[in-house]
């Protein structure tokens, strides 16, 4: 038979019988923005534990692009939600044209302001939305076989909020999304909410000269992104070894040769091959870490190191 | 006086490339205070007949 000019008329209604269990979303205290193309699979979702390794995995991606992104723990929820939306005839009669977007703020108090600095990156971008409620349920669209992120209206982290003197300062996110996403399309998974909570983002590690570069010699202080911690005291050891670690003149790779910990300067001492054809004395040179999966290899795991040059 | 390093991350895979003597060269001015001698017998380990070679067993 032909599909041609065939108009399908929906089922009318659905069974009504009420099971002895069903899925109520509790609040919802995290979650992760997602690329597009993220996706846990079937074979993933084949278990708890393979389900909660990819999306470690996914957290640690050594791609930017393919990475998914932990958002801090709510502490409260403002559904803004539209109503849905009706036309009102002149007889009086209502017709509901469709459905209300869900918009919902969460506000969170843990991170502040280098997490808001952060997430308000995201403000601009194409990801998705995988959330999670208190019970460890992870919530998000099905697509086939897999789980796949909440297609966003928008994200939208806000410029933060003072302190009033009754409030802490205010900061939130904002999502908004078509309700079919996760009504028809919900997909969910049920984890332990403990295993979700603690996941934490990558932190950056930030480099900073202690001391004009001496040929092919200089030194830097490494320090975590939003606290300043000082790095040499906690990674000394593990961060004493040019594997990771990256340098560039011009975008080609020069040579390290030592990374050494000067516990004179509390910093980490480099020197190049001079020798090395991509080096000129003249400079600069561009200084990172190696990838999150070399420096989680070498016992300095959740970090990623910011650029820096060196003149 | 430059202080001897609390550790030292030696590029191994350089090293061998370029062997003891440019290894030596290469760190003397950087690395005064260490033994850079045992470092790279480290990296790059004496084969038993170099052993031999550097501690003559003595005759009875």
């Amino acid at each position: 038979m032909s599909i041609l000019n065939n108009i399908v008329c929906s089922a009318a209604g659905g069974n009504t019988g009420i099971a002895d269990c069903s899925l109520t979303l509790k609040n919802v205290v995290g979650g992760f923005l997602v690329p597009a193309s993220f996706e846990l699979t079937e074979a993933q979702l084949a278990s708890k534990d393979a389900a909660l390794a990819a999306i470690l995995a996914a957290v640690n991606n050594d791609n930017p692009a393919l990475r998914i992104y932990p958002l801090p723990e709510t502490v409260t929820m403002t559904d803004n939600s539209e109503d849905v939306v009706l036309q009102t005839f002149g007889f009086g009669a209502q017709v509901p044209v469709r459905d209300g977007k869900y918009n919902l703020t969460f506000q969170y108090t843990k991170g502040g302001n280098c997490i808001n600095n952060a997430l308000q990156k995201f403000n601009s971008g194409n990801y998705r939305y995988i959330g999670f409620d208190a019970a460890g349920v992870l919530f998000g669209t099905k697509v086939g076989t897999s789980l796949k992120g909440i297609p966003l209206d928008y994200f939208y982290a806000a410029p933060f909020k003072f302190n009033d003197g009754a409030n802490v300062a205010l900061f939130a996110y904002r999502l908004s999304f078509n309700p079919a996403y996760i009504n028809s399309g919900l997909g969910f998974i049920s984890l332990n909410v403990a295993d979700l909570m603690a996941i934490n983002g990558l932190q950056n590690i930030v480099f900073s000269l202690v001391a004009p570069r001496a040929a092919g010699v200089f030194r830097l202080r490494a320090t975590t992104g939003c606290a300043g911690t000082d790095l040499y005291s906690i990674y000394g050891d593990e961060l004493a070894d040019d594997t990771n670690f990256v340098v560039t003149r011009l975008g080609n790779a020069v040579t390290i040769t030592s990374v050494a910990k000067d516990a004179n300067t509390g910093s980490f001492l480099f020197t190049l091959d001079t020798t090395d054809p991509d080096y000129n004395a003249a400079g600069p040179f561009v200084v990172n870490t190696a990838a999150p999966s070399v420096l989680a290899g070498n016992g300095v795991e959740g970090y990623e190191g910011i650029a820096v040059t060196v003149a | 006086m430059k202080p001897q390093p609390a550790k030292i991350g030696f590029n191994k895979e350089w090293a061998k490339k370029v062997g003891k003597t440019k290894f030596l060269e290469h760190f003397k001015n950087v690395y005064p205070l260490n033994d850079l001698e045992a470092e790279w017998n480290k990296i790059s380990p004496p084969k038993e007949d170099e052993k031999a070679i550097e501690k003559p067993k003595k005759e009875k």
